[in-house]
């Protein structure tokens, strides 16, 4: 059975919301705000995003390259072995870097196959799974597939990098910049990866909602996610009683909120403490909170945890769900 | 609990949490709506909101898959919480 057997994780220098207001982004102030100030207070009351790290895309090869050596550092795993190098997530983390050993310095540098050259990953595989925010989670339903027929271990890169500074404020979240990495083994050494399920909505689904298209999305969607986790934990024997924490993505603390409500369980089970930290990083999410929340606690040996994701992509929403067991007689991932 | 509190409660909500001031109306359900009705997520963390004030938990069939609770069928909801 494949399990997570690291994960890390890089957030640049942070910005509050009100530095991001106070510049760039005041054309997007409503008029009912007289200040930036204000306006700032309504969105870390609705959305829970206080502040979100902002970086450079051409800084991924350096970034990703120091992911990469931490873990090769303490794992002692010979490049060699690693069968899958998983890019997931946005477009822009294959293009352009700066990084000086580059032989050369152009739009259509691609980051992987640098990765792969400069680490020796010789026998490593290259896939792209380009799903805006549930690549990564993607990834992870696939590790189990890929590694159980051949192969030892996949590394799943991922990244936020918003092109643009107007891109970053959506109605519903503020995105944040960085970088995260998961290395899954084909053995059963870590998390492990027992389960892993999909559901793919087009926007012709929402026709059936009435009044204000985006409030009844708001719902709609956490309905289906909601639907999705019960689906899967009953396809395992389990029911959310059973599950010890679920790790979502950062979109904003009204997911999270709604989530709860659907699923029929405490707030307090979803972690939620990084999207007032980090905003919504996409994919690297999942990266983020996993690492914190266990390094924040004890996990209970046996213990499962849900990994819940969402994806808007132009045409329509998917929703992904991973589950995971701590398995007792290995290390934790660090 | 009257309507007019209850609305007078969320408009000290609204007002303090959130910078939203609601003018003095004799019935602002209407006003207050307006503003939910275009931002969903102000609407869903004022549930929240509102579980706190009045010490209720909303259950989850007022989530109706394809129907959300307006204003007033809310306003109903919250006094039938308070009169269990």
């Amino acid at each position: 059975m494949a399990s997570i057997i690291y994960t890390d994780y890089f957030i640049p220098e942070k910005v509050s919301i009100e530095q991001l207001f106070e510049k760039d982004l005041r054309p997007f102030i409503p008029e009912a705000y007289d200040s930036p100030v204000k306006y700032c207070q309504f969105l870390r009351e609705t959305l829970g995003i206080g502040e979100i790290g902002i970086g450079d895309v051409e800084d991924s090869a350096d970034i990703y390259s120091s992911l990469i050596a931490g873990f090769i550092k303490e794992s002692k795993i010979d490049p060699a072995e690693v069968s899958y190098i998983v890019t997931a997530g946005w477009n822009p983390l294959l293009q352009a870097s700066r990084n000086e050993e580059l032989d050369f310095y152009t739009d259509g540098v691609n980051v992987p196959y640098y990765l792969h050259k400069k680490f020796g990953f010789v026998n490593a595989k290259l896939l792209n799974l380009e799903h805006y925010c549930s690549g990564s989670t993607y990834a992870l339903g696939l590790a189990s597939s890929l590694l159980d027929k051949n192969g030892e271990y996949m590394i799943i890169l991922t990244a936020s990098f918003v092109p643009r500074i107007d891109n970053r404020f959506k109605f519903y979240t503020i995105c944040g910049d960085g970088v995260g990495i998961f290395v899954v083994s084909r053995r059963s050494v870590g998390l492990d990866i027992i389960d892993f399920d999909s559901v793919t909505m087009w926007h012709d689904s929402y026709n059936k909602y009435e009044g204000s298209p985006e409030r009844l999305k708001a719902f709609g969607r956490q309905f289906h996610a909601a639907d999705l986790v019960k689906s899967l934990l009953a396809q395992n024997g389990l029911t959310l009683s059973d599950v010890h924490m679920i790790i979502p993505h950062n979109v904003n603390s009204g997911v999270n909120y709604l989530s709860a409500k659907f699923l029929g369980i405490p707030l307090d089970k979803i972690f939620s403490e990084n999207t007032s930290k980090t905003g919504h990083l996409l994919g690297v999410d999942i990266m983020v909170n996993l690492k914190d929340y266990m390094n924040s606690v004890r996990i209970p040996d046996g213990a499962y945890l849900l990994i819940t994701a969402a994806s808007n992509d132009i045409g329509g929403s998917t929703f992904q769900t991973v589950l995971l067991r701590y398995n007792p007689n290995q290390s934790l991932p660090q | 609990m009257k309507s007019a509190e209850i609305v007078s409660k969320i408009k000290t909500i609204l007002a303090g949490k959130y910078n939203i001031d609601i003018p003095y109306e004799e019935d602002s359900s209407r006003e207050i709506w307006a503003y939910l009705d275009n931002n969903p997520w102000l609407y869903i963390m004022l549930l929240k909101d509102i579980e706190s004030e009045f010490k209720i938990v909303f259950d989850i069939n007022i989530f109706d898959r394809y129907h959300i609770p307006t204003f007033e069928s809310l306003l109903t909801i919250i006094k039938e919480k308070l009169n269990m």
